[in-house]
């Protein structure tokens, strides 16, 4: 294999990127409920 | 030329502006006082904190910028991305600055500097951030609406209009949602981004092939530019500026401390700092691969002189097919509204909190606060329309922003690290350590425009000139300080 560090570089990089950008697009949305639930609730 | 296809991708563009407009309206209601304006309730839990400091962290002058790097360096302009990633996931292990930071419940970092320095650090600090803050943001709008002009193939004479329209949409949801909305749109960003910026790699390796375009990069740059130590080209005075500003900005960059300070605790502040590191890294990796893979598409006599920050958008132009090219374009929309936003929200945070503070005293309404920091973004807005427009760009852009930032980062790091760390820390050293570090870079970019300076300038070269200034502030705090301590006894 040609430039082998390069290549496992960029393969473990993007595959990092989209693993844990699915996971924080899972994870974020119930975040966003939390926090709008903990506005909410200070003001009441 | 290019691809865009204004009845095709141009829907595509407007649906994401209409998702976007709707979001920041409907989250206006949640936004009644101060805390939820500039700090959203401090209520940012780790994930929605990673989507929010990733996309603010990658906009289209970044990504100009570092694809830059990479067709003129190769894969060397990956280095900054190491040394930044490498440093926030260091800082976010250990806690170092952060866990004290958060811990103190500070809105800004010039608020944390008067408890230990008095009122007039405080202020000093506003005042430099803001300096540097602001020349650091000046070119992102420019840069935005030259990459949009090239890509949608409209003409450059729209360029203002186009920077105009930009402006105008994120001050929109940035004034009326405050923090809350700058986090929930840049949610959104950060999943369109990544959707946007898979899809190019792919076609490119599909189009191109993966070995094709490293064996362009090395025929055109030499085998050193496939390590990561320095040469000739990287210098070594390059290589320790990259570090020193990599955990300058870990440590004080007002964007990226306001999500530790937005944070629920101090443990989800630094886990968002350990699972962000990566993205910090991406934010190279990305861009620089873009930026080989323009030298393979163009060849290495197409973009020169300069003008080699415009081959990577040229590329994305003509490369990526009708329908795919409009969710390329929403996406570094996405990355560079983010971006905007959020920068906006934390220089205005700065000048209301630390150097309007004499005037209001923390005693005006939250209704009058709110309104002032809303007038306070409209005037930023409008100050980096009227410098993107009106300041020349003579060296690479990645350069640019080190040097503006190094303005406030050299200083407010050594004043941070001795507010947490140093006890003998005194107000006397804080002042030199300003001056110094505001000093050195700022002289730079003028002393750079001037002709009887120019050429010395230039020699020197803007990495020493960073470099000198972290130096410089350290040895000034402690010098002061040790005057404080001898003239005390």
């Amino acid at each position: 294999m040609k430039y082998p560090f390069w290549t496992l570089f960029f393969i473990i990089c993007y595959i990092w990127y989209v693993f844990v950008t699915i996971m924080v697009a899972l994870r974020g949305f119930k975040n966003i409920k939390k926090l709008i639930q903990s506005i909410d609730q200070k003001k009441v | 030329m290019t691809n865009f296809d204004f009845f095709v991708d141009g829907p595509i563009v407007l649906l994401y502006f209409s998702i976007i407009f709707l979001v920041g309206i409907w989250l206006r209601k949640y936004v009644s006082n101060m805390d939820h304006f500039l700090v959203a309730n401090r209520g940012v839990d780790v994930y929605l904190g990673i989507a929010s400091l990733a996309a603010t962290e990658f906009g289209i002058a970044t990504c100009m910028a570092n694809a830059e790097l990479g067709f003129k360096y190769g894969l060397k302009g990956i280095i900054p991305g190491i040394a930044l990633g490498g440093s926030m996931f260091i800082v976010g292990v250990s806690g170092f600055c952060i866990e004290p930071l958060r811990n103190m419940a500070v809105i800004t970092i010039p608020e944390l500097f008067e408890k230990k320095f008095g009122k007039k650090i405080r202020w000093a600090s506003g005042l430099v951030i803001i300096i540097g803050g602001l020349l650091n943001m000046g070119l992102f709008l420019r840069q935005a609406g030259s990459f949009l002009s090239i890509t949608m193939g409209i003409d450059e004479g729209y360029l203002e209009v186009l920077m105009t329209v930009i402006l105008i949409f994120v001050g929109f949801y940035t004034v009326i949602g405050g923090m809350v909305s700058v986090l929930v749109t840049d949610y959104i960003q950060f999943i369109l981004m990544c959707l946007g910026f898979v899809s190019i790699t792919g076609i490119i390796i599909y189009e191109f092939g993966w070995y094709s375009i490293l064996d362009e990069s090395r025929a055109f740059h030499g085998s050193e530019s496939l390590s990561l130590g320095f040469n000739s080209v990287y210098t070594l005075d390059r290589l320790i500026l990259d570090i020193l500003v990599a955990f300058a900005s870990v440590l004080t960059w007002q964007t990226m401390i306001s999500r530790i300070l937005s944070a629920k605790n101090s443990k989800t502040a630094k886990s968002i700092y350990m699972v962000t590191a990566p993205y910090m890294l991406m934010r190279f990796v990305i861009p620089v691969f873009l930026g080989i893979s323009a030298l393979y598409f163009f060849g290495p006599n197409s973009y020169g002189g300069g003008k080699e920050i415009l081959a990577m958008p040229n590329m994305v132009a003509q490369l990526i097919p009708v329908g795919l090219i409009g969710i390329v374009v929403a996406a570094m929309l996405a990355a560079d509204m983010s971006t905007n936003s959020s920068y906006l929200i934390a220089w205005s945070s700065v000048i209301y909190n630390d150097i309007l503070a004499p005037i209001h005293k923390n005693k005006w309404s939250s209704k009058k606060g709110l309104f002032y920091n809303r007038f306070i973004i409209c005037c930023i807005g409008l100050f980096l329309l009227l410098y993107g427009l009106w300041y020349p760009l003579n060296n690479d852009l990645w350069v640019y922003m080190q040097v503006t930032g190094t303005i406030y980062l050299s200083s407010m790091s050594v004043l941070l690290i001795a507010c947490c760390y140093f006890k003998n820390a005194s107000p006397l050293g804080a002042a030199i350590a300003i001056i110094i570090g505001a000093v050195i870079p700022v002289s730079y970019l003028f002393l750079q425009d001037f002709s009887f300076s120019s050429a010395l300038v230039k020699n020197i070269g803007p990495y020493k000139f960073g470099v000198l200034s972290f130096f410089l502030s350290s040895l000034g705090m402690v010098i002061g300080s040790i005057i404080t301590k001898i003239k005390s006894k």
